[in-house]
């Protein structure tokens, strides 16, 4: 009876775990069914996302390249600005090299290679000295233009050629000889500028002789530093001469030829030693260049003695430290007191 | 034993009821894969489709970039043709320029000039142009062109303050320039300050300088007649020199020193108006290096001219601000011409004129000038020039307590509200010690730089040395000490600084009674300022008084500190919105501002950022980044990094 009861019981027990089986496996499936429903909803909401994502990545590279293309217009406008700019200034260039430029033609092309040599070098530049040739007797009329005398052309051949004697004792200058191709040239401020602007980048000194139609020949120069924005143009000093006696008279002429010889290697060593005490704390030279004939008309001519004078008294004021401290950052102030000596004796000698 | 027929039903219910189950989830699992392949399938296509789709679009926009670029390219090839027909008639101009001096040289465009820093255009450019005469420009203008160079290469040089480039020898052809040939250099050397004079005979009788100026502040184009020759009515362009020998001589003598004062006042003009320098004409009159022998109307003109100039000067300054010592450099450029009294008489009335620019009140004398008490530590270098030029007794006593008061005077509010930090420091390095205090506070406030508590200390320690009173104050504020003495000091003085001082002192109640409110009047006095430490500290007396009654103003104070850099407000945000009891609670904000902190080096900021990132806290965990920066911190100093450091060990 009570194995009955047990057999009926654990059968109720069965039949109960099959329904309970059954509407549970029902409740799952249709959970399943919804979860995978969800699945596929989050499978497209991400692929929604990832075409999303997707679509602003290629309107992100479109845009990219829209401005890279607007970027290299502007950069190609640009340079073809730059270009054309280039190209107006090589017509400039041109014409200054064909019509400007006022000395030898293929002077141009050494000085620029001297310049670009001087970029890569720690050598001290010498100071390059360029004789212009101003008409010394007077000029021969032709028949169909004025024409410089023909015997000024060896005058000066002669004197570059004497000059260049006088400064090889000073390895730290160099006569241009022969740069100077006309024997009619007139060195004003324009011709001035047109030797700076394509020398600029060397220390150079100008020195332009001319006579004055009031018996005098006046001697201006321009000099500058190496990469000096203008160059320093000024009249230094004039010596008494007439062109029309020179012309006639050998003896005056021969005379006045010394005279102007000495000028020009004052002119040259009181620069030189301006520029190379300042520059570079060289010991004055001029003295040196300088024979008892020299001397001796130095001492006779008050223009050219008060213009050595003045030009050593010059140097002296600036080696002011007062005035120019910048001297003591690159010399001591023991240097700079020996360097205003020397210059000062300089100008004693005189 | 025998089963119970009832037993195996049940069972038989049972093991249906299984079978079914089993049947049912074989079915829905089927159901289900199918589904997903289907999706899977339907995606696929769709992702094909949309492929295809991106490719279409995408060589689209490739055909529309490249249709893009072909216009582009059409519209570089017009403005090519452009270009080219610029170019041919440039050629063309360079061909038939009229000076022996072209553009590129005058530019100084040189190619060895590699420094050129536009200190190039400085230089007023001068040419002597033939005149219409042709017997005038060969026996004369040779001369006088090279007597003008010889003037302008002497006083007027190229190293000097005022250089003029006179191109003698410049013009090409022996004839007067013509109209184009003008307007070619205007066009070709425009902003290049350029000066061309003419000398035209004119057919009846009498001589102009015709002028085209630019360049040089103002376009010039005008003739200027001169009566005043001696040969004047006699000057014609056919005139024959070589037979009229002293006409020849006498107009030499003449236009010479002519010409240099016409040159010489419109570079002064130029040069005073553009670049400040006194004029040097007047001088080199005075001096006789202009000889004016036999042409007293030269020195009378000049003098007419250069006081009309200061007179218009003078009386401009009084309707647009124009600096007091601009027209000290007229006045003293031009000194020369005019007698003690009425150099005495002008300068006072630059110094009234001065006065009476900055006052309400008229001013009509020395004295009320003297006394307006309008002067500041700033106008001391107009002062001592008024002085350097005055040079007369009357008023010596009056200058000197004037001077000592203002020199006695540390402040400069102009240095107070300056961020150049490279300026402050040569102006410290020179012993400002206002410059000290604003260096400190630069450094203290992030103005313009990042933070640097060590270089602020520096600044102030030195300006404290230095015995700066406003860094007294502020170190007595800080060790809460009275101020007591200082209040009328910092009162005295309009600036941001001093109401900042002021408003802690109220505030704590300093050596004054303890006023809340006087404390927030001083700070609303500067409320559209820029000054950092003005929304802070009013952001902390709120916080103080209202607490989170006035959390918004709090807030937007302090954000506004922040936003001007300063490392303290950014540190308090990062604390409130950690806090929650203030602001609410955001632990994204917190990570912000503890990055801005951070971001400036502070120790603090790091710390806090470093744990957000162990933590997670209001930022995706990092462990490394929050080591790191926990290594940041305790580099810089922050004990609590060090110890967790320590423990982490």
């Amino acid at each position: 009876m009570e194995s009955q009861s047990y057999a009926a019981n654990c059968g109720l027990f069965w039949v109960a775990n099959s329904v309970v089986s059954t509407i549970m496996g029902t409740t799952n499936r249709s959970l399943h069914e919804e979860a995978a429903q969800r699945n596929l909803d989050f499978q497209r909401e991400l692929e929604d996302a990832r075409n999303i994502a997707q679509d602003e990545v290629e309107a992100e590279k479109i845009a990219f390249k829209r401005r890279v293309m607007k970027l290299s217009r502007q950069y190609r406008q640009a340079e073809s600005a730059e270009m054309f700019d280039q190209q107006l200034k090589t017509i400039e260039l041109q014409s200054f090299i064909e019509k400007y430029w006022p000395l030898a033609p293929a002077l141009p092309n050494i000085i620029l290679n001297e310049i670009e040599q001087s970029k890569y070098s720690n050598r001290n530049l010498p100071l390059n000295v360029i004789l212009l040739h101003a008409p010394l007797l007077p000029p021969k009329v032709a028949p169909m233009a004025i024409k410089a005398h023909s015997k000024d052309f060896e005058t000066y051949k002669e004197l570059e050629r004497k000059l260049e004697i006088s400064l090889k004792t000073l390895c730290d200058v160099k006569l241009r000889k022969d740069s100077c191709i006309n024997t009619d040239f007139v060195g004003g401020n324009a011709n001035m500028m047109n030797i700076h602007f394509l020398m600029g980048g060397l220390p150079t000194l100008v020195i332009s002789p001319k006579y004055n139609n009031e018996g005098k020949m006046i001697f201006n120069a321009a000099v500058w530093e190496a990469q000096a924005i203008r160059p320093l143009i000024r009249p230094l000093f004039s010596i008494s001469y007439e062109p029309l006696i020179a012309e006639r008279d050998d003896e005056y002429f021969k005379q006045a030829i010394e005279k102007i010889e000495t000028a020009l290697t004052v002119i040259v060593g009181a620069t030189r030693d301006s520029y190379m005490l300042l520059t570079q704390g060289k010991a004055p030279m001029l003295n040196s260049l300088l024979d008892e004939k020299k001397k001796e008309i130095i001492e006779n001519d008050k223009a050219l003695k008060s213009f050595v004078k003045q030009e050593y008294e010059n140097i002296v004021n600036a080696l002011d430290t007062k005035y120019s401290p910048k001297l003591l950052e690159a010399y001591s102030k023991e240097d700079v007191e020996s360097m205003k000596s020397q210059a000062h004796n300089m100008s004693l000698t005189f | 034993m025998p089963v119970d027929p009832l037993s195996l039903a049940l069972m038989a219910v049972n093991v249906g009821a299984s079978v079914f189950n089993n049947w049912r989830n074989n079915k829905q699992s089927h159901k289900l894969q199918e589904k997903q392949q289907e999706f899977a399938r339907a995606a696929t296509e769709r992702n094909k489709q949309r492929m295809w789709q991106l490719m279409r679009e995408g060589q689209e926009l490739a055909l529309e970039m490249e249709r893009e670029t072909h216009e582009n390219r059409l519209e570089d090839i017009r403005n090519d043709f452009d270009k080219i027909l610029h170019r041919l008639a440039y050629i063309e101009a360079i061909k038939t320029w009229p000076l022996k001096v072209l553009p590129i040289v005058m530019k100084n465009q040189s190619l060895g000039s590699l420094i050129a820093t536009g200190d190039e255009n400085i230089a007023m450019h001068c040419i002597l142009t033939p005149s219409n005469c042709i017997q005038f420009n060969k026996h004369i203008l040779p001369t006088i062109e090279e007597k003008l160079a010889d003037f302008c290469n002497l006083h007027w040089s190229t190293l000097s303050s005022h250089p003029i480039l006179f191109y003698s020898g410049a013009w090409k052809t022996g004839t007067t320039p013509t109209g184009v040939e003008i307007s070619q250099l205007k066009t070709n050397l425009r902003n290049l300050p350029t000066l061309l004079i003419t000398p035209f005979f004119k057919p009846e009788g009498g001589i102009v300088f015709q002028i085209n100026a630019w360049g040089i502040g103002v376009e010039l184009e005008t003739e200027i007649e001169c009566a005043d020759f001696s040969y004047a009515e006699s000057y014609k362009s056919g005139i024959d020199y070589l037979q009229e020998e002293d006409i020849k001589e006498r107009t030499i003598e003449e236009f010479i020193p002519y010409l240099q004062c016409l040159v010489g006042y419109i570079a002064d003009q130029y040069f005073w108006t553009n670049h400040n320098e006194s004029p040097l004409l007047p001088t080199l009159l005075a001096m006789k290096v202009v000889n004016t022998d036999g042409m007293q109307y030269l020195n009378t003109a000049s003098e007419e001219r250069y006081s009309n100039l200061l007179d218009v000067c003078v009386e401009e300054s009084l309707a647009m601000p124009f600096s007091p010592e601009k027209m000290l450099s007229l006045l003293e450029g031009s000194a020369s011409l005019w007698d003690e009294t009425t150099r005495t008489d002008k300068l006072e009335e630059i110094f009234i004129t001065n006065a009476q620019r900055r006052s309400n009140n008229a001013i009509s004398s020395m004295n009320e000038a003297l006394y307006c008490e309008l002067y500041s530590k700033e106008d001391l270098p107009f002062l001592r020039k008024f002085i350097e030029l005055y040079q007369y007794d009357d008023y010596k006593d009056d200058f000197s307590n004037l001077f000592e008061a203002l020199e006695s005077i540390d402040f400069d509010y102009s240095i107070l509200e300056s961020t150049d930090i490279t300026a402050l420091e040569t102006l410290a390095g020179d012993g400002d010690s206002v410059a000290m205090f604003r260096l400190g506070e630069i450094y203290e406030c992030s103005m313009g730089t990042d933070f640097n508590p060590d270089l602020s200390d520096k600044y102030y320690s030195m300006a404290i040395n230095a015995m700066q009173r406003l860094a007294i104050v502020r170190a007595k504020i800080i060790n809460r000490d009275s101020i007591a003495g200082d209040v009328d000091f910092l009162a005295s003085i309009d600036c941001v600084q001093s109401s900042i001082l002021l408003s802690q002192a109220f505030y704590y109640g300093l050596g004054v009674e303890q006023s809340t409110e006087r404390a927030m009047t001083e700070l609303e006095k500067w409320s559209n300022s820029n000054h950092p430490l003005i929304s802070y500290i009013a952001a902390e007396l709120v916080i103080q008084e209202y607490g989170d009654q006035q959390k918004e103003l709090i807030e937007e104070l302090l954000i506004r500190s922040s936003n001007l850099g300063y490392i303290k407000a950014q540190l308090k945000l990062m604390e409130l919105y950690e806090d929650g009891a203030i602001l609410q609670e955001s632990p994204y904000r917190v990570v912000e501002y503890a990055k801005k902190a951070a971001l400036q080096g502070h120790p603090d900021g790091l710390l806090v950022l470093a744990l957000c990132y162990i933590r997670g806290y209001g930022v995706n965990i990092n462990k490394n980044k929050g080591k790191e920066l926990l290594v940041m911190a305790a580099d810089r100093g922050n004990t609590d990094a060090i110890e967790i450091i320590n423990q982490i060990k």
